[in-house]
């Protein structure tokens, strides 16, 4: 029971703050809190706003939009925008409650429409519906006979000093809701402060271009509105721009400003026009400059300087999300490879080779197998048969198409090479446009798959052989950017390679494997995979001195596996190779954030010793003091913001033991293998800390 | 230095002096065990004494895994407990990601108490009574069956649970280079296999997953492992095809040989056994034979002999000389086969542990047992030794501290040496109160 009157609160709570949240780009309900409190400083107009929102959500869920639709919060957004637009440019009458009811209706069904519409082509629809919402309601309070308002709704709070509602620089923020006066500004710069630290830089960043532009555009002209409303275009397009369409970053801050200056020179462009059809011209300008900026922006090369976000809620989430995919799995638009072979290989000729891996083919791989002593036949090497990797199995280093399929070409005897049929059996796998792999080299009629099949990663291809241009048995891999044999080559990285220097194995993420080095694919251990598989439905109990949180594996709608807790969410990511523990969002208390730091990456693998490194985000070690600066540090120098982990994992008996060490701190985290049961212990400077995870089986 | 006395020897000019690679192989003393001295480490812990290589074990664990990791994308490798269960030997293995395989309910508790989650442990054998099939079941251990009533009472223990547990069935294969060893497990040929599998499909109380083979000891012929994969690996799929069983797991046993040398072996070990690789080689070629296309199960190994034999030395002192009637001469030493019974099977390889001198002549190595029967190793060309000297015997790792016995001396100490110098007990010899512990006199007497 309590539980549902807590979740009906919870409900109630969104539907009120969140449609003013979202005046600044914000979900967050404090951000809502701090913005009605502003608005709140003309205590009418507050009213107004949220008889509008009522108004709005009444209509939305009358008109079947969904409790999704009016949890977000949009249409009851672009209400309050309307309300407050009404309450500065129409009130000439005393048609007021009649205006806001009529703004709530036109907010609904403008938001609605312009979403299926611009979503259609990809472009955010921001305060358009407001755009169109306020100037219906404008047109038509033009056509009511005009009388004295009964109350206006513009009356301050009667305690607030005049002085306080004076024209000063804090109008820009204050303008961001149609209001004047120096407590709502500061009312409105905390909330964005709330929201986001690099929002309100971007905010400022904007207001400093608008006193530019003005000062070069408009010298000596005094102060007026056109002004104050170029100055909140031109906050809202660098917001907009440098945090919520890209990632915040310099060149990001450099476009934010560019957008704002566009802003501005729209709306002095604007101004005229609209003043002559006797409309205002309101956030029009900052609509249309992201909608120009960022059609324009698709059109690039590349995706690159300032790079495009991934949907996040705050600047800085986009920000860690994009270092953190960056840091941990490569800056590469396609899946890593894998290995096209099991076992321990030596990459005899890397990219850039000494023999043949050069100009067009520059990028290709030989792998050949060596005994423990380091050679690559036994007995003497005369026979084919004598050569370690000779008819060892071939595998898709990727899912794809089998495109081309070069087979009956002999076997080379140990020594001769056949440099007319130089790619020798070979085959030819697409994996989309522009992609494609090469394993050449293979043994005669060794060749399994059949052109046109879809074959999965590690499907077997061939066996490694030696014909072509193959004086010894080796596997030639490239890929390459056509179908025909020796087309053009691409760098080839792969996931998941283990590489070994003696006796110490080394798991690296992503990468090029470079000539010499002793490189094979995870062999995946079934009894870890079963201790980490995270299956969804379970439920875990995390428990540390005093603390417990229970914690349950969902899969939400993008089908990203989660633990979720009351606290936090966890997102993992287990494939059949390994966990990753992606990124962890909630409450710093939560014990789920220790998880991820000891565990960030677990190889599934049979090595009984094996060393990898990783990065967490620095944020989630940092006391929430220090957060802000370190966010806005972040934009300008990202590695502040990384945190290298350099892990190491062993076996006892039944026990997988993972040991993290990073700059102040250390974990030590212990995986009971078939039992679902980790115990992580963490030293951070001085402290010491013990968390058992059990999974909760429910019989 | 004084120069060293010789005693003058006649030696007949025997046939086996040479054979067809040419001389006898020449003996090399053994002065050191892993880079110390064994004098030293025989000063420590007493004569005998057995020494295991942490860096042995570890490689030829490696080695396999390796050639294994070339070829199959689902591989497991368990540790036959019966070859040696010590707790330090089980650890190495376990740290390499070993699970374990265990023959009765003694070693099940062991490899349970060790840590070792009963997912990852395998049990088999001919004899498991009530009790050890409800632990097993309980702690999720997977049963391989080797006869209908055990099968019977599986089906009770698993029923009274209420549980369907995951089981496999061993199976006898006629088919091949090696004597059958129709003792143990249901015959595929005859379709015993097959009417075993019958019975536990219709009645649904037990869940068939995996096929289970040992095809035998000591296998020499690699290809003998190509057969039994490859005839597994058609059951498996006839099975899937005609009663709707999916067999998720295929295992091979053990059976590699290591580098010992039979008594009727004519090429001695170290040239005679084949590698890792042939083995697992030809294991692959039999499931390519019979998984035409789609990816076989997982194939899981069994290998005991072959990963430990060759890790373990057994130190021995000379007590005495004597000369046979037929001329051999005859060293006793303190170790026996009541501590080295595998010396029934093997022609052990010994080497000096000192500086040799004198003229190799064919000697008989006597243990201390007041019993005919012991007899360390029957002939060898050996230097004269004296008392107090020692020899090393090699390749003794499987089975001897599983098998030995306390029979008229006391078990000696069991030695590990790691690859860094270190070197620790791992057993405890046994002495006069271990002898008369389990000891009890009745009342009457």
């Amino acid at each position: 029971m309590a539980l549902t009157a807590a979740w009906g609160g919870k409900w109630l709570l969104e539907l009120l703050l969140r449609p003013y949240a979202r005046v600044l780009f914000s979900r967050d309900l404090a951000v809502g809190v701090l913005v009605l409190a502003a608005i709140g400083t003309f205590p009418r107009l507050g009213l107004a706003t949220l008889l509008a929102v009522a108004a709005a959500h009444s209509l939305a869920w009358l008109f079947g939009l969904g409790g999704l639709a009016l949890r977000e919060g949009g249409a009851a957004c672009t209400a309050v925008l309307t309300t407050l637009a009404v309450g500065v440019y129409a009130p000439e009458g005393g048609h007021l409650f009649a205006l806001v009811l009529l703004g709530a209706v036109f907010s609904v069904l403008y938001t609605a429409s312009f979403e299926a519409v611009f979503g259609a082509v990809a472009l955010p629809t921001h305060s358009l519906p407001f755009v169109a919402a306020a100037w219906t309601v404008h047109l038509a309070a033009r056509m009511l006979p005009s009388s004295e308002p009964p109350f206006p709704l513009t009356t301050p709070l009667p305690w607030i000093p005049m002085g306080m509602l004076e024209s000063t620089w804090l109008d820009i923020p204050s303008s961001l809701v149609f209001l004047h006066g120096s407590v709502a500004g500061v009312l409105v710069l905390a909330a964005l402060f709330l929201h986001s630290r690099i929002g309100l830089l971007l905010g400022v960043l904007g207001g400093l271009v608008s006193f530019g532009m003005r000062a070069w555009l408009r010298e000596g002209v005094p102060w007026s509105t056109l002004d104050a409303i170029a100055a909140f275009n031109a906050v809202l397009a660098a917001v907009a721009m440098g945090g919520i369409w890209f990632v915040p970053q310099p060149s990001s801050m450099v476009l934010a400003a560019g957008s704002s200056s566009v802003a501005c020179a729209l709306t002095y462009a604007l101004f005229p026009v609209a003043s002559s059809l006797y409309l205002p011209v309101l956030s029009l300008p900052f609509v249309v400059t992201t909608h120009l900026l960022l059609t324009a922006s698709r059109s690039r090369e590349q995706d690159r300087r300032p790079r495009s976000a991934l949907p996040a809620e705050r600047p800085e989430e986009a920000l860690a999300s994009h270092w953190m995919r960056i840091r941990r799995f490569g800056d590469v638009a396609w899946l890593p490879f894998r290995l096209p072979f099991r076992g321990e290989w030596v990459v005899s000729q890397g990219h850039d080779g000494a023999y043949t891996h050069q100009g067009p083919w520059r990028h290709g791989l030989d792998f050949e197998g060596r005994t423990p002593e380091g050679l690559a036949y036994v007995r003497e090497g005369k026979e084919l048969r004598d050569f370690v990797c000779y008819g060892l199995p071939v595998l898709a280093a990727g899912p794809g198409t089998v495109v081309e399929i070069a087979d009956g070409v002999a076997d080379n005897r140990p020594g001769e090479v056949n440099t007319l049929e130089n790619w020798g059996n070979a085959v030819v796998l697409a994996h989309g446009a522009g992609l494609y792999s090469v394993y050449a080299h293979l043994q005669n009629r060794s060749i399994r798959p059949k052109k046109g099949d879809f074959v999965v990663a590690g499907t077997e291809l061939g066996r490694c052989g030696n014909s072509g241009r193959s004086p010894t048995p080796h596997l030639h891999f490239q890929v390459q950017r056509a179908i025909p044999l020796g087309s053009p080559t691409l760098p080839a990285d792969f996931g998941d390679v283990i590489t070994r220097t003696g006796e110490t194995l080394t798991l690296a993420n992503r990468v090029i494997p470079a000539q010499g080095e002793q490189v094979r694919a995870l062999v995946r251990d079934e009894a870890v995979a079963r201790s980490l598989a995270f299956l969804p439905g379970s439920r875990y109990v995390l428990e540390a001195s005093g603390r417990r949180e229970e914690a349950r594996v969902e899969v939400n709608l993008w089908g990203r596996r989660l633990l979720r807790s009351d606290q936090a969410m966890l997102f993992l990511d287990p494939y059949d190779a390994g966990l990753v523990l992606v990124d962890f969002h909630g409450s710093r208390r939560s014990l789920l954030r220790y998880v991820l730091l000891a565990l960030a990456r677990v190889p599934f693998d049979q090595a009984p010793s094996i060393e990898w490194r990783d990065s967490v985000a620095r944020r989630l070690l940092l006391p929430g003091i220090l957060r802000p600066f370190a966010d806005l540090a972040e934009v300008v120098l990202p590695e502040i913001g990384n945190l290298e982990v350099h892990y190491r994992a062993y076996r006892e008996e039944g026990q997988l033991h993972v040991v993290g060490v990073a700059e102040q701190w250390k974990t030590h985290t212990v995986v009971l293998l078939g039992k679902g049961e980790l115990t992580i212990e963490i030293e951070h400077k001085n402290h010491r800390d013990l968390i058992k995870v059990r999974e909760e089986v429910t019989s | 230095m004084k120069p060293r006395y010789e005693r003058p020897v006649l030696v007949r000019h025997g046939l086996g002096g040479a054979n067809k690679f040419g001389a006898l192989p020449g003996l090399r003393s053994m002065k050191t065990f892993e880079g110390i001295p064994v004098d030293e480490l025989v000063r420590q812990y007493g004569s005998p004494l057995f020494l295991f290589s942490e860096r042995i074990l570890r490689d030829r664990y490696r080695e396999l895994k390796d050639q294994l990791a070339r070829r199959f994308a689902n591989f497991t490798m368990a540790w036959s407990y019966k070859t040696n269960y010590l707790g330090a030997i089980c650890k190495v293995f376990h740290q390499e990601g070993a699970w374990a395989e265990v023959v009765s309910g003694m070693e099940l508790k062991k490899a349970l108490r060790a840590g070792i989650p009963g997912r990852q442990i395998l049990f088999n054998g001919p004899a498991k009574s009530a009790a050890d099939l409800d632990l097993a079941f309980r702690e999720g251990v997977r049963v391989h069956f080797d006869h209908l009533d055990e099968i019977l009472l599986a089906e009770k223990t698993a029923s009274a649970l209420g549980i369907v547990p995951e089981v496999g069935i061993r199976v006898n294969i006629s088919e091949l280079p090696v004597p059958t060893w129709d003792r143990f497990g249901f015959n595929l040929e005859s379709g015993r296999a097959l009417e075993a599998v019958r019975r536990i499909v219709r009645r649904g109380k037990l869940d068939l997953r995996a096929l289970h083979a040992h095809i035998g000891t000591f296998i020499q012929e690699p290809d003998a492992y190509r057969m039994a994969a490859k005839a597994l690996g058609k059951f498996a799929i006839t099975l899937e095809a005609e009663e709707g069983v999916r067999i998720d797991a295929i295992d091979l046993g053990g059976g590699f040989a290591s580098h010992n040398t039979l008594h009727a072996q004519y090429l001695p070990g170290e040239e005679a056994t084949p590698s890792f690789g042939q083995y697992v080689e030809r294991i692959a070629a039999g499931f390519d034979e019979a998984y035409d296309g789609p990816e076989p199960p997982h194939l899981i190994l069994e290998t005991g002999r072959a990963l430990v034999d060759d890790a373990a030395v057994l130190i021995s002192t000379v007590l005495g000389n004597k000369r046979l009637l037929d001329g051999r001469r005859a060293v006793i030493v303190d170790a026996g086969v009541n501590i080295l019974p595998t010396a029934w099977w093997y022609r052990h390889e010994i080497h000096p542990a000192q500086d040799f001198y004198g003229t190799a002549e064919p000697t008989v190595f006597f243990g201390p047992l007041c019993m005919n029967i012991d007899v360390v190793r029957d002939r060898i060309m050996f230097p004269p030794l004296q008392v107090g000297d020692r020899i090393v015997i090699g390749h003794v790792g499987a089975y001897n501290v599983t098998q030995w016995m306390q029979f008229i001396t006391d078990r000696p100490n069991v030695v590990m040496v790691s690859s860094r110098g270190e070197h620790g007990l791992i057993r405890r010899a046994e002495d006069f109160e271990t002898l008369l512990a389990q000891e009890e006199i009745p009342s009457w007497l």
